[in-house]
C-alpha cells in the first residue's frame, strides 16, 4: 500500500496508477488458468442489474441527493440520474479454488467516471473450504447494506435509508480481505478482516471532497433461518485535503484578520487532512418470507468539522401479500457538531460580508439533523422485475441538511417530500 | 367440450408442478450418501462449496422445473431466490447455480460432472445414469 501512496500528485497520475494495479490482478489471474486450467475451467458469467427511477421533490429550495458522491440534486422536476443505475459484472470461476470478478457500474458519481464507477476486480483465493482471500478492488462494507446498496433489486425500498447510507459512502477500496465462514449447527458465521487504500469522490456541493487514504475493519455476520445480524467496524484516515485552497488563503492573510479580527484563527478549522474516521454500527434484517424488517444503528466519530460525528438508525418492516410487498421505512441522523462563532466584520464593506459568510457557512452548515418517514411498495410482475414506488417525508432541523444541496441562502426547509417511482431488474 | 378438456389439461399441468415429487441427483462416481434436505439448501444456497468427500460441488438448477424446487427447498417464491441470489452475487459473497433449460439437459450434465448437483422430476429418473441424493415428497 506504501507503493500506492507515492504516486499520487495528479489525477492522471492516480488513474495510470489504478489500472496498473488491476492489470497486474487480471495478469495474476491469466496465469492462474493457464497453470490450472482443467475440463470445466476457466468458466465465465456475465450477469446485471439496474434501475431505472424517476425520482422528484415539493421544493426547489433544496436539492435531494441519494448519497453525496451525486453531482445532480433531485429537485420538482422528475429526475432520472438519483435511482437511476446499470451494473454489470464479470465472473470468472479460473479453477477449483480460484475466481476473479469484475463489475462497473453506470451511475451519476463525482470524480473520474472510469475510475470512480469501477466497483470491483478482485481475485478471490479459498485457502481452504470457508476461508478465502481476496485481493484487488472491493466493494466497501461498512454498514449492513453497503456492498450491495446499488442493487435495487436486493431490497424493498427504492434506496438504502438516506440518514444512513448518504453520509460518508465509501464505495470501494483497493486491498486485501479475508473471510471465514462457519456453519453452526442450523446457523452460520462469517467472519471477515479488510485493509487497503480507498477514494472515493464527493460532488462539488461537498467542496469536491475525495474520501482518500488507509482503511481497515472487520465486520462479524450471524446468519439463522429468519435473521441475519451484522456488527462492523472500519477505520479510515483521511489523507487528502479538502479543497477550500483559496478561503483558507484569504482568512489566513493578515490583511484580513485586520479587518475581520480573529478570523485567521479559524483557518485550522478549515482542514481535513489527517483526520481519523470510525465507523461502528450494528445491524439485523428478519425475513420469514411474509414479514421483512430491517434495523440499523450506527456511530461516525470523525475528528473533522466537514463531517462531524454523527448517530443514525433506521427501522423498516414490510409485509409482503404475494408478489406485492408494503413497507414502511423511518430513519434518523443526528450530528454532534459545535458552533464556531465567526467575528464579526470592522467595516461593513460587501467583499468582507461575504468572505465572513463563506467562512462561516463552510465551518457551520455541515451538521445532520433529519428524520424522515416513508410509505412505499415494492411489485414483483417478473421473476426478474420489480416496480417500486415509495413516498417520503424529511423533517430537517435549522443547520442539519448535509446531506442535500443547500441553497446559497443557506435557509432550509423544514419538511421535504420525496416522491419516487420506478423499476428494478436483474439479468 | 373442448373447454373442459383444456380446464383438465391446466389442471393436470398446475398439479404436475406442485405435486411430482422432485429428485435431488448427483454423478454416479461422486462417492457421497443421500442427504438431508439441510444439505441440500446448503449447496443450492451458497452456503457450501464441497461435499463431504472433498469433490468440488457444481449445482446446476433446471430452468423448467426452477420454481416447484425452490419452493419445495425453502417454502419461497422465486422471485423472494432471486433477490436472495442478487443480494450474494452483486456483493460478490458467493456465485448462484448455473442455469440448463431442461431436464434433460441437466441429466446429461450431471452425468459428465463428477461434482455436478441437480434436481429433476421422479419420472425422469433413470439409476443407471444418475444417483438419488434425496427426494422432496
Amino acid at each position: 500500500m506504501k507503493a500506492i501512496n507515492i504516486i499520487k500528485n495528479t489525477r492522471y497520475d492516480r488513474r495510470i496508477k489504478k489500472i496498473s494495479f488491476f492489470c497486474f490482478t487480471f495478469l495474476i489471474s491469466l496465469i492462474a488458468t493457464v497453470v490450472e486450467a482443467e475440463d470445466q475451467y476457466p468458466a465465465f458469467s456475465v450477469k446485471g442489474f439496474g434501475s431505472i427511477g424517476y425520482t422528484r421533490t415539493d421544493t426547489d429550495q433544496i436539492g435531494f441527493y441519494r448519497n453525496r458522491t451525486q453531482t445532480q440534486e433531485a429537485k420538482k422536476s422528475l429526475e432520472i440520474s438519483t435511482d437511476s443505475r446499470l451494473g454489470i459484472q464479470l465472473d470468472v470461476d479460473i479453477s477449483k479454488s480460484l475466481q476473479a470478478s469484475t463489475q462497473f457500474i453506470l451511475r451519476d458519481h463525482a470524480g473520474d467516471f472510469l475510475e470512480q464507477n469501477l466497483d470491483s476486480v478482485y481475485l478471490r483465493w479459498y485457502l481452504t473450504e470457508d476461508t478465502s482471500i481476496r485481493f484487488g478492488r472491493m466493494g466497501a462494507d461498512s454498514f449492513l447494506l453497503s456492498d450491495y446498496r446499488n442493487v435495487g433489486y436486493a431490497y424493498p425500498w427504492m434506496r438504502p435509508p438516506h440518514e444512513f447510507y448518504s453520509n460518508i459512502p465509501i464505495t470501494h477500496y483497493d486491498g486485501i480481505d479475508v473471510t471465514k465462514f462457519l456453519s453452526l449447527g442450523n446457523d452460520y458465521l462469517s467472519l471477515k478482516a479488510f485493509a487497503g487504500y480507498t477514494s472515493t469522490n464527493l460532488s462539488e456541493e461537498y467542496a469536491n471532497l475525495e474520501l482518500e487514504g488507509p482503511i481497515a475493519g472487520a465486520n462479524i455476520v450471524y446468519e439463522s433461518e429468519n435473521w441475519r445480524t451484522r456488527v462492523g467496524y472500519t477505520y479510515i484516515r483521511q489523507v487528502k485535503e479538502i479543497q477550500l485552497q483559496t478561503l483558507r488563503a484569504a482568512i489566513n492573510d493578515p490583511l484580513t484578520n485586520s479587518v475581520i479580527p480573529g478570523i485567521s484563527d479559524l483557518t485550522p478549522l478549515l482542514s481535513v487532512k489527517d483526520s481519523n474516521l470510525h465507523f461502528i454500527s450494528l445491524g439485523t434484517t428478519y425475513d420469514d418470507g411474509t414479514w421483512l424488517v430491517h434495523t440499523e444503528a450506527s456511530y461516525i466519530d470523525t475528528q473533522n468539522i466537514f463531517n462531524p460525528d454523527v448517530a443514525s438508525a433506521y427501522l423498516s418492516i414490510g409485509r409482503r401479500f404475494s408478489t406485492l410487498t408494503l413497507y414502511t421505512l423511518y430513519g434518523i441522523s443526528h450530528s454532534f457538531h459545535k458552533k464556531h462563532k465567526v467575528p464579526d466584520v470592522r467595516f461593513p464593506v460587501p467583499a468582507l460580508i461575504a468572505l465572513q459568510q463563506a467562512t462561516d457557512s463552510a465551518i457551520n452548515d455541515n451538521g445532520t439533523d433529519e428524520q424522515s418517514l416513508s410509505l412505499g411498495l415494492r411489485w414483483d410482475l417478473h421473476p426478474k422485475v420489480a416496480f417500486k414506488a415509495q413516498w417520503s417525508h424529511y423533517w430537517l432541523a435549522d443547520d442539519g441538511a448535509s446531506l442535500w444541496q443547500k441553497p446559497a441562502s443557506r435557509k432550509i426547509p423544514d419538511n421535504v417530500n420525496v416522491i419516487s417511482f420506478g423499476f428494478d431488474f436483474i439479468f | 367440450m373442448l373447454k373442459n378438456i383444456i380446464i383438465l389439461l391446466l389442471i393436470s399441468v398446475f398439479s404436475s408442478q406442485l405435486h411430482a415429487e422432485i429428485i435431488v441427483i448427483g454423478n454416479l462416481e461422486n462417492n457421497i450418501p443421500t442427504m438431508t434436505k439441510k444439505k441440500v439448501q446448503e449447496f443450492f444456497m451458497g452456503r457450501t462449496r464441497f461435499f463431504s468427500n472433498g469433490v468440488r460441488a457444481v449445482p446446476i438448477d433446471a430452468s423448467d422445473l426452477r420454481k416447484g424446487f425452490y419452493q419445495k427447498l425453502t417454502h419461497r417464491p422465486i422471485e423472494q431466490i432471486n433477490a436472495y441470489w442478487a443480494r450474494l452475487t452483486f456483493s460478490g459473497h458467493s456465485t448462484p447455480p448455473s442455469k440448463m433449460p431442461d431436464q434433460q439437459a441437466v441429466i446429461i450434465a450431471v452425468k459428465k460432472g463428477k461434482g455436478a448437483i441437480s434436481y429433476i422430476n421422479r419420472d425422469k429418473m433413470n439409476e443407471s445414469q444418475v444417483k438419488p441424493l434425496y427426494i422432496f415428497e
